[in-house]
Parts: structure tokens; C-alpha cells; sequence
């Protein structure tokens, strides 16, 4: 926010569905404090909008239909540093909570809150402010322990790609055909994947993938 | 005072090379009702021999100062509390500490991380929840948390990197010399060689001595040996 506490917040909001703009732009045409710049209905548009306007504040769908609203919150806070990033999402996992924070975004609202709440919350995260629930860093912390659970496993690419296929109860001989190698070959990383991990079993090494958090 | 530990009580271990600020933590602590300070220590050394000869209590939490310096620094006494007092929850406590230390501290093996310039509410808070298991970043804002991952692959490099004493081992062990001539060489038990070797073997992602050697002198983590 430039100038003193009386200046006014500009916000760009992008999301697809009508009906979230207009709840946005409501807010905003209600606070004397918003002034809604401009909206945008795609990851494209609003990365567009905001090299061009510079807002204070982007209120963010995550599921936006031509990309991933992480991959715009990161360009748009690679861009412009000054320009909060408010994210808007269905989703409460871990996941979902995680690669927001990992893209540095200011503030993780319900898609469903309303419009008091998206004001207040724009408001706070202009003002310097982070809009994290105890519950969203609860997610955040465990994400956290496995990324370094795994990390500390040291598993290679290879063992690592071996370790999903496994969890996705793939076959030796199925595993060798998907990464063009010989079934010794699979044998040898498997081996030295169960080593890695502690375990002795590919029921074993499914559970222990699943507590790392590897995507099967 | 020590005398009624009951089931509720947080045992802490206090490791700060700062004398005023060692004193102080543990007399602050050691009045909050629900925490014991079962020891405090200057150093890696002190804090392992400390811990070590704790009889009355076989769990508790660990507060290491990121300040601990020198050959056996804050790192590597969270990395040997990890792999000898597995059940100990232990946290780095800091002084605003850079994202590379929080996410060093973490890859190591610690539970969280403390900033040492939080409201001592705060502190508590963190010590609590860390003790029921959590893994706790308290003081830097939220997405500090965001930031961590990022700096991982910095600390792997040097995660392969053997210890002081498990080159030295290796290196005795690169001579030829059997577990028992090893452990007589560097004054150790033979059991304790074994466990030696036995990470050496995880770090190299080996199976055996002569594997871990050759792996070992090809990327140059023990001298070249003269046969190879």
C-alpha cells in the first residue's frame, strides 16, 4: 500500500466463476478503503493485469482453467513484490495449503467465505498481514516433516520413481518396461530403496511412501 | 524440587553457549510450572554426556542453540541426539536464524525451530507442542515455512559427507585391518566400529567395507588407497 493509512487498496480479482467477481467486486464497490482495478477470468488474463496495474492486493482462484494458480501467484509475486497474493480455494488439504505457502502467497481463504470476510481479509493482508488459520499451519507443519522425512531417505530419481511404481503396485516386470530397464536392474534399486527406507517388504515400502507424502 | 516429576511434566535439556543467556533461560524455565530443566550444557560434548547420564528420564526436549559453533556445532549435536537419544523431541532455538538454518536445522533431524525473540508465551507454546509432537517454526511469519524446502538440496550434498571419525574408521579400515585391529587402533569397542561402519554403508549407499572404500576414495572423502 503506497502513501499513508488513508490510501486506498487496489485489487485485482481473478477467478472463473461470475459469481465470485461479483461477490469481490460488491465488497469492494461497498469500502470506501477498495477500489476493484480490474478482473480477470484466467491465470493468463490476471498475470496480464497485473504487469500492467501493479495491485495491492490479488484475490487468487487456485483452480483457474488455463493454469495452475500456483504457477500465477509465483510469476505475479516474482513481478511484482509489493502485490499481495489473497488465494481462493475449495480445497483444505495439506497439500493445497503447503504449495501456497511455497509460493509465498499472503493469505488462504475458503472459496465459500463471505463477503465481510473477504473484505477484512483483504484489508489485513494489504496492510502487511498473513491470513493463515492455526489449522492451515497445522497442515503445514506435518507437509513440512515429511518433505524432510523424505529428503533425509536420500533415495535417487531413480529409486524415488522406483518407490512410486511400487506404491502403485506395479510388477517388476511392469516397472522395468515403464523405465527401460532390465528386471535385475529394478531388482538392484529396489534393494537399495528398501535399505534406504528401512523396511523389507512392498507392503512395507507402500506405507512408508504414503507417510513421506510420494505422489503415487 | 525434582522430586515430584509426575507423568505431565516437560523435561528440558538446555544447550546455549551463552553464559547470560543459558542462566537466565533456565531459571526462567525452571519456574514454569509444568517444565523441568534436567540439564544445561555450553557445549555438543557436555550436552551428550549430560543426557547420557540422565537416569530419571529417558525423554524430554532439547533446545540447541544455533550459536553452538566449532567442529561439533549446533548441526551435528542435532544430528547425534537424532541417531543416539532417538526419543528426545529436539528444537533449534535462534536469533532471527536465515532460512538456511531453520531448513539446515530441520534436515538434520530437528523437530522446529525457536526464535529465541518471541514473547515467552510464545516460547512456551512452542516447547509445548513440540513435545506432543508436532514439528514446530515459531517466531518467523508463516511462510517462512514455504521457504524451507527450497533450501534442501543445498544440505544433501553435505549429508553424504562422511564424520570425522567415520573417515577416520574407514580409512584404518582401507588398510586392511579387521573390526577388532580397527577398534584397537582407535581406542574404541569393536561394537561401537560396527555401528561406524554400518552408517558409513547408508551414507555411501553400499554393502560392504571394500565397496564403501572404493566409493569413498573416488569422490575423495578418504585418501586415494595406494592399490587401487
Amino acid at each position: 500500500m503506497t502513501g499513508g493509512p488513508s490510501a486506498i487498496v487496489r485489487v485485482v480479482i481473478a477467478d472463473d466463476h461470475p459469481m465470485v467477481r461479483e461477490i469481490v467486486a460488491s465488497a469492494c464497490a461497498d469500502h470506501p478503503g477498495l477500489d476493484l482495478v480490474a478482473q480477470a477470468s484466467t491465470g493468463a488474463g490476471a498475470i496480464a493485469i497485473c504487469r500492467a496495474h501493479a495491485p495491492d492486493v490479488l484475490v487468487l482462484d487456485l483452480a483457474l482453467p488455463d493454469m495452475s494458480g500456483f504457477d500465477v501467484a509465483r510469476l505475479v509475486k516474482e513481478e511484482n513484490p509489493l502485490t499481495k497474493v489473497l488465494v481462493l480455494s475449495a480445497r483444505d488439504d495439506a497439500e493445497a495449503v503447503f504449495e501456497t505457502l511455497r509460493v509465498q502467497a499472503d493469505g488462504y481463504l475458503d472459496k465459500t467465505s463471505d463477503v465481510d470476510t473477504i473484505t477484512a481479509a483483504i484489508e489485513s493482508v494489504a496492510s502487511g498481514n498473513e491470513i493463515y488459520s492455526d489449522e492451515h499451519r497445522r497442515l503445514a507443519t506435518g507437509k513440512l516433516r515429511a518433505v524432510f522425512d523424505l529428503a533425509r531417505t536420500a533415495l535417487s530419481e531413480r529409486e524415488l520413481e522406483a518407490l512410486s511404481m511400487i506404491a502403485e503396485g506395479l510388477t517388476t516386470r511392469q516397472m522395468a518396461t515403464r523405465m527401460d530397464l532390465s528386471e535385475d536392474s529394478i531388482e538392484s534399486h529396489i534393494k537399495g530403496l528398501y535399505r534406504k527406507l528401512g523396511v523389507r517388504s512392498r507392503t512395507q515400502a507402500t506405507a512408508r511412501a504414503r507417510e513421506l507424502g510420494i505422489p503415487i | 524440587m525434582h522430586d515430584k516429576v509426575n507423568g505431565s511434566d516437560i523435561g528440558v535439556v538446555l544447550v546455549e553457549p551463552l553464559s547470560m543467556v543459558r542462566v537466565g533461560l533456565g531459571i526462567w524455565l525452571s519456574e514454569e510450572p509444568g517444565i523441568t530443566v534436567d540439564a544445561q550444557a555450553a557445549s555438543a560434548d557436555e550436552a551428550l554426556q549430560k543426557i547420557a547420564a540422565m537416569r530419571r528420564r529417558t525423554s524430554g526436549v532439547v533446545l540447541v542453540s544455533l550459536g553452538l559453533d566449532g567442529p561439533n556445532d549446533a548441526y551435528w549435536l542435532i544430528r547425534s541426539l537424532r541417531e543416539r537419544f532417538p526419543t528426545f523431541v529436539v528444537l533449534a532455538i535462534g536469533a532471527n536464524a536465515e532460512a538456511s538454518s531453520i531448513s539446515r536445522a530441520l534436515f538434520v533431524g530437528a523437530d522446529g525451530y525457536v526464535d529465541k525473540r518471541v514473547e515467552p508465551e510464545e516460547f512456551l507454546e512452542g516447547i509445548r507442542k513440540a513435545a506432543r509432537g508436532d514439528l514446530v517454526v515459531i517466531g518467523p511469519p508463516i511462510t517462512m515455512l514455504g521457504r524451507l524446502p527450497g533450501e534442501i538440496d543445498r544440505h544433501s550434498e553435505t549429508a553424504g559427507v562422511l564424520t570425522e571419525r567415520e573417515r577416520e574408521v574407514l580409512a584404518t579400515a582401507a588398510d586392511g585391518e579387521t573390526t577388532k585391529q580397527i577398534a584397537e587402533r582407535l581406542g574404541v569397542r569393536q561394537r561401537t566400529v560396527t555401528t561406524h561402519l554400518t552408517h558409513i554403508y547408508s551414507k555411501l549407499g553400499v554393502n560392504g567395507r571394500l565397496a564403501a572404500v572404493r566409493a569413498a576414495s573416488k569422490s575423495g572423502l578418504i585418501a586415494r588407497v595406494a592399490h587401487e
